[in-house]
């Protein structure tokens, strides 16, 4: 019985460590030279989606994630435009089909390059894990 | 998750190259190069550089002399290569002169190279292509989503369906091209070759592009959202409404001329959004072909006003509207003024779809002053569970007798259903039942089954 509960709470330990780690928090970041501050979800969606290409400055919207296939940008677009990669893919074939001009996210390897791109470029968005926030950049609020 | 120290940099060169920044300012080229990733992206670059001189020379060590300079004025045809004639009447490679094949493979893919190379533009447009086509299996008369009238086939029938090449490419940043080359199947089992679709457009900004070619009018929704492919739809094909005017279809579906769209300057959270199109029309002639490519029959042009909101708040949601008109000279005198006007609202996100719309086509006869209005709709609901949709639709035409335009004439309706199962990310399996309810004949039925892929 006592290897039984041993067991148990080592099961639930590594269950609420592996939650942790998936449930690691996307965070939007912007060049600090960018005055927006919060951004409603749906303008986050519009902007992964090619459909916002100018920020209120002017300046050309340039959305960054990791690379298809990165637990960042599955949650990223999961969390924001609530489609998985082969139905984000299908997203913008359609749209390309369709003949609308949609400019799909550029892609990084990494958070830490995503975050010291978007430091150089006014009109970057990057999606980047929590753990890779930097002074460099501003972090935008998203209601 | 991955860390910047276990990912090979070369590929992070190539994707922040490929992302076009532009890092003008000194003060960032400054830093860039004092960041010690950039260092060891950099290392590796010279380090990769170094490998491959290094492959080079191996390379040119095992080719023969005349081969061994490699020259992108072009690679002439080498002795190595010819080949003499034996006494059989076959060629056969001259012993003296023959290549080892690693020489041979070097060649050949130097060979192969210059050719592609002869067919690039540096740093000019790129022709992107992607194919889409199905085959499928149907039984009964109601059973093919390409013909029209239905009732035919009358026997169970393996089919193909439209073979269709989409192109595109940017031209430059405001100039853009997309075409759509279809060789689809005719009742008559040949082939005919159609450019369903070739545009070019300009897109000034946001809120104005025109494109001149050949369109699918901006009728409703579905004209626009689904062209030729069958993969991008839930069902096996488009609604009766909507089919194409070589399958019988009622409506103007293709035009040419110019089409303009935007959004609505200070709309951008509702996104409304403007369409305007002007271009010949189709043809008079029931006759002749529909869609005037070439040659028009009339000097008057055909118009088409749109507009749709598509509000941010509501993700999935799209609301609009159209009007057409035309006038057209069925007897090629008395003209009959043609009247298009949709109404839609649709409701789409990576679960859910749910489509309705309305379409009035209303002909006025200059030579009897009668007005035939054909109502037309469609409904259609479905939702994803994993890698299977089921789908249901209904739908319903009634092009009244007498009109001096339409093609085909009588009521029809039913309902159609069905599942899609995805077999993976790019190919999908569609079953679909139809029963279709026809003015003076009995109910027709047909079972189609589709496999729809892109490729």
């Amino acid at each position: 019985m006592r290897r039984y509960i041993v067991a148990m709470v080592m099961v639930i330990g590594m269950s609420n460590v592996s939650a942790v780690h998936a449930g690691a928090e996307i965070v939007l970041v912007v060049n600090k030279s960018n005055p927006v501050n919060t951004l409603t979800k749906a303008r986050v969606r519009s902007m992964i989606l090619g459909a916002v290409k100018k920020w209120p400055t002017g300046d050309a919207v340039s959305v960054i994630t990791t690379s298809p296939g990165d637990a960042e940008r599955k949650s990223a677009l999961l969390t924001y435009a609530g489609m998985s990669e082969q139905q984000f893919a299908t997203a913008f074939l359609q749209a390309n089909f369709k003949g609308e001009d949609r400019t799909p996210p550029k892609t990084l390897p990494n958070g830490k390059i995503i975050v010291q791109i978007v430091a150089l470029t006014p009109g970057a968005i990057g999606f980047v894990d929590s753990a890779d926030l930097s002074p460099m950049v501003k972090r935008v609020a998203v209601e | 998750m991955r860390r910047w120290y276990t990912i090979k940099p070369f590929p992070y060169l190539c994707a922040a190259l490929l992302a076009n920044f532009q890092l003008s300012a000194q003060e960032a080229d400054r830093k860039l190069l004092e960041d010690p990733v950039v260092s060891k992206l950099l290392q590796r670059l010279a380090d990769d550089e170094a490998r491959i001189r290094s492959l080079e020379a191996r390379l040119s060590s095992l080719l023969p002399p005349a081969a061994a300079v490699p020259d992108h004025g072009g690679v002439t045809a080498s002795p190595v290569l010819a080949p003499v004639p034996t006494g059989n009447g076959e060629a056969k490679s001259s012993p003296a002169t023959e290549p080892d094949s690693a020489s041979a493979l070097a060649m050949a893919s130097m060979m192969a190279g210059d050719h592609d190379h002869a067919m690039e533009i540096p740093g000019g447009p790129v022709l992107k292509f992607r194919g889409f086509t199905d085959l499928g299996f149907g039984v009964g008369q109601a059973s093919n989503h390409l013909v029209f009238p239905l009732g035919v086939p009358g026997h169970s029938t393996f089919t193909i369906g439209e073979f269709d090449l989409f192109m595109s490419s940017k031209i430059s940043d405001h100039l853009s091209f997309a075409s759509e080359l279809v060789v689809g199947p005719s009742p008559d089992n040949s082939w005919g070759l159609d450019i369903e679709r070739i545009q070019l457009t300009y897109r000034a900004n946001p809120y104005f592009e025109v494109s001149g070619g050949r369109y699918h009018t901006a009728i409703g929704y579905y004209n626009t959202m689904f062209h030729h492919g069958t993969w991008f739809q839930a069902a096996t094909g488009r609604p009766f409404m909507y089919l194409f005017e070589d399958s019988g279809g009622l409506l103007p579906v293709h035009n040419v001329g110019l089409t303009a769209t935007g959004l609505v300057p200070g709309t951008e959270k509702l996104g409304l959004h403007w369409i305007a199109e002007v271009g010949n029309g189709r043809t008079s002639d029931r006759n002749a072909y529909t869609v005037q490519n070439f040659v028009a029959d009339k000097n008057r042009k055909s118009f088409n006003v749109a507009a749709y909101v598509r509000p941010e708040g509501v993700p999935g949601l799209q609301v609009g509207g159209s009007i057409y008109r035309d006038r057209l000279y069925p007897d090629t005198v008395t003209p009959v003024n043609q009247t298009v006007a949709s109404a839609y609202a649709v409701y789409g996100n990576s679960t859910w779809e749910f489509l309705n719309e309305g379409v009035l086509l209303r002909n006025a006869s200059g030579f009897n002053h009668r007005v035939y209005n054909t109502p037309m709709m469609y409904s259609q609901v479905s939702r994803r569970f994993g890698a299977y949709r089921p789908y249901l639709r209904y739908q319903y035409v009634n092009a009244i007798a007498g009109d001096p335009v339409n093609v085909y004439r009588g009521k029809y309706a039913g309902p159609s259903f069905g599942i899609r199962y995805d077999l993976s990310d790019y190919a999908a399996l569609k079953f679909q039942y139809n029963r279709i309810n026809q003015t003076g004949i009995a109910a027709l039925n047909g079972l189609e089954t589709q496999l729809a892929f892109t490729f």
